[in-house]
């Protein structure tokens, strides 16, 4: 079975599911109205599991990406799941700094001079600007 | 009808200082993105909005405005002199640009550039300001039937940007659709999908979803595939003759059936919802070339290629603010960014905007021409200096760019709740990406979608549940055909051809 026929799989059980085990859980039943809260919902979690049911028969073309991508583009999300968590428990001027310069050097980058603006001058930048300029707090 | 007082009072308000500042500074910031190669005016604004929260509503949406504008000038920088469009929209332009500069004339190229989409962005502000109220007088005649037949018609005009699968299409419609009932329901006030999370009360933020799935999906994305390597420096000669840095006023001229030609297209894209302004550069370009008499020039260097994509492409975005100021819709990304900032500022687009707040909409209208010329006056100073900034550091940008859009969506959500679901959301616009679902037509539906169950609730009261008692209104009846036409016309016919070009092309 080719990856995008999962995927669509996958979306069409996320429809079914969401159809008759979550939406009856989530959502409140009203019994007056002509479009209850369940109406819109309904109708487009039946929509989405008949377009991917459509999908799954029709399918001809199959785009598979790139493994190696897939595994670098988790790897980012979970920096930043993990700096974003950080930032929670220390804060915003010690991680975004840290974070920064990870990606920086993840990206090729090993002059010094850039490093030290992207890495340390920006986000420090930002911090002061938004901290003691516009007196907000970050994280 | 808006009164000349408050229109003049919105172009006085539009002239001081502090809205000038930040119209211009807008159009720098636009300018150096679209120069940057892999980012767009779209993720920088997108960025953007949650910093402008501090700003007055004229100059948080002019600074937003001298973006986009700015970026569609920048934008054909990287096509012009490195054959890398830095924004889709530039795409056509590097089809004449970038032989222009080969044969030794970049500065000559861009400024061509810079002067066509001046030209065609001022023209398509012009029929803005002209259409626009006038528009938004027979938009208020219109009740809520008449309203979801409207919105109904919006999503059929964007099936335009469903690419060549209709069922991908249809599941990223219904899925921005279903995020959007996220949150209390609009009738009845009952929470639905909360998860036991009590910051959903008020939905998916409408920041974290823009910035997840347009911006930070874009870099993750990037950053993945990037092979490490630095770009060149690229250096423009200064021994270079007028002739080949110049545009002169003849040469400009000569051009002008082929700007005028160009700034039509544009306009008229721009007015339907969802086509978008690289069909409309594509368009002009392909009739230019149709119409010119030596069309074999083309592709080889030729000064029209870029005037008539330039114009083009730059007609689309004063147009397309034309449906999102008078009916509320969304007809691009950047407009749909647009709805997010007003909303931000406590405004609601659609005709009621113009009675209700006519002194800021011309005071935008006013800022949008301020932009203009800024973009003219900058775009000829910074020209050069743009040049080098393409050979900036992608690391600097983008590791700057994801910090940018922590503190933007932490700014505007007011806790980390946001910034985890914006990471949710990029992780979604990736997986959609790669697979070719389309992103934009998701965020559109789910910017669309509160104000479709509200009309669709009213709409169903009024017609008491009876699809007949549609025949009392005739103007919902033919916006529901013009849909169904707009649908197969837009949406399947061209999916239908793509299929069929795609096993000839091997794709």
């Amino acid at each position: 079975m080719s990856f995008e026929r999962i995927v669509t799989g996958g979306i069409l059980v996320f429809g079914l599911t969401f159809l008759f085990l979550v939406l009856p859980q989530q959502v409140e039943t009203v019994s007056f109205g002509r479009v209850i809260p369940a109406t819109l919902p309904t109708a487009l979690l039946w929509i989405i599991a008949g377009a991917a049911a459509v999908q799954m028969v029709t399918l001809k073309d199959d785009t598979a990406p790139d493994a190696m991508v897939v595994i670098k583009a988790a790897g980012l999300l979970a920096l930043m799941v993990a700096a974003v968590w950080s930032m929670g428990r220390l804060s915003f001027e010690y991680v975004a700094p840290v974070l920064a310069l990870i990606l920086m050097l993840f990206m090729g980058e090993r002059r010094w001079y850039w490093l030290l603006l992207g890495g340390i001058a920006i986000p420090l930048g930002v911090w002061l600007l938004v901290e003691r300029v516009l007196d907000r707090t970050l994280a | 009808m808006v009164d000349l007082a408050t229109i003049l009072a919105g172009l006085g308000d539009a002239l001081t200082l502090t809205n000038i500042l930040f119209v211009l500074s807008g159009v720098v910031l636009g300018q150096f993105v679209g120069a940057m190669p892999g980012s767009s005016q779209e993720m920088t604004i997108a960025i953007a909005i949650p910093f402008t929260l501090v700003l007055t509503p004229l100059s948080a949406i002019g600074f937003l405005i001298g973006v986009n504008k700015g970026g569609l000038v920048g934008g054909a920088i990287p096509a012009i002199l490195i054959n890398m469009p830095g924004t889709p929209d530039a795409s056509a332009t590097a089809l004449d640009g970038h032989p222009m500069t080969q044969k030794g004339k970049p500065l000559k190229a861009l400024k061509m550039a810079l002067y066509s989409s001046v030209t065609g962005d001022t023209f398509s502000d012009l029929v803005l300001i002209t259409v626009a109220a006038p528009l938004a007088v027979v938009a208020l005649k219109m009740g809520p039937v008449e309203i979801f037949a409207l919105i109904i018609m919006a999503f059929a005009l964007i099936s335009g940007l469903i690419g060549a699968s209709v069922t991908k299409g249809i599941i990223a419609t219904a899925f921005g659709l279903l995020i959007s009932t996220v949150g209390l329901d609009p009738e009845h006030s009952t929470p639905r999908f909360l998860f036991g999370f009590p910051d959903l009360y008020s939905g998916f933020p409408i920041s974290s979803v823009a910035i997840g799935s347009l911006a930070v999906s874009v870099i993750i994305a990037r950053l993945a595939t990037m092979s490490g390597g630095m770009r060149p420096a690229l250096h423009i000669p200064r021994d270079q003759t007028p002739d080949q840095k110049r545009v002169s006023l003849a040469e400009y001229l000569a051009c002008r059936f082929v700007l005028m030609r160009g700034a039509l297209i544009g306009v008229g894209i721009g007015i339907v919802p969802g086509i978008g302004s690289t069909a409309a550069a594509f368009m002009s370009y392909a009739s230019t070339k149709q119409a010119a008499k030596d069309p074999e020039s083309f592709g080889k260097g030729d000064i029209r290629g870029i005037a008539a994509t330039e114009s083009a492409n730059s007609a689309v975005g004063g147009a397309s603010l034309i449906p999102l100021l008078t009916l509320g819709i969304p007809g691009s990304v950047s407009a749909a960014l647009l709805i997010g900032a007003f909303l931000i500022h406590g405004l609601q687009p659609g005709p009621l905007l113009f009675e209700q707040q006519g002194r800021l909409v011309y005071g935008l209208f006013g800022a949008m021409l301020i932009a203009n010329a800024c973009n003219l006056v900058f775009g000829l100073v910074g020209l050069r200096l743009w040049a080098r900034l393409i050979t900036a550091p992608e690391s600097i940008v983008f590791a700057s760019g994801l910090v940018l859009c922590i503190v933007g969506v932490y700014l505007s959500t007011g806790g980390l709740f946001g910034v985890y679901v914006m990471l949710i959301f990029a992780a979604l616009g990736m997986g959609m990406n790669a697979l070719n679902y389309p992103v934009v037509i998701f965020v559109i539906a789910y910017f669309l979608g509160p104000r479709f169950e509200l009309s669709l609730g009213q709409t169903a009261t009024i017609l008491r549940g009876d699809v007949t008692n549609l025949v009392n209104h005739p103007v919902a009846i033919v916006l529901l055909l013009m849909s169904a036409f707009s649908v197969y016309w837009l949406g399947i016919r061209p999916a239908r051809a793509a299929r069929e070009e795609s096993p000839k092309t091997g794709g």
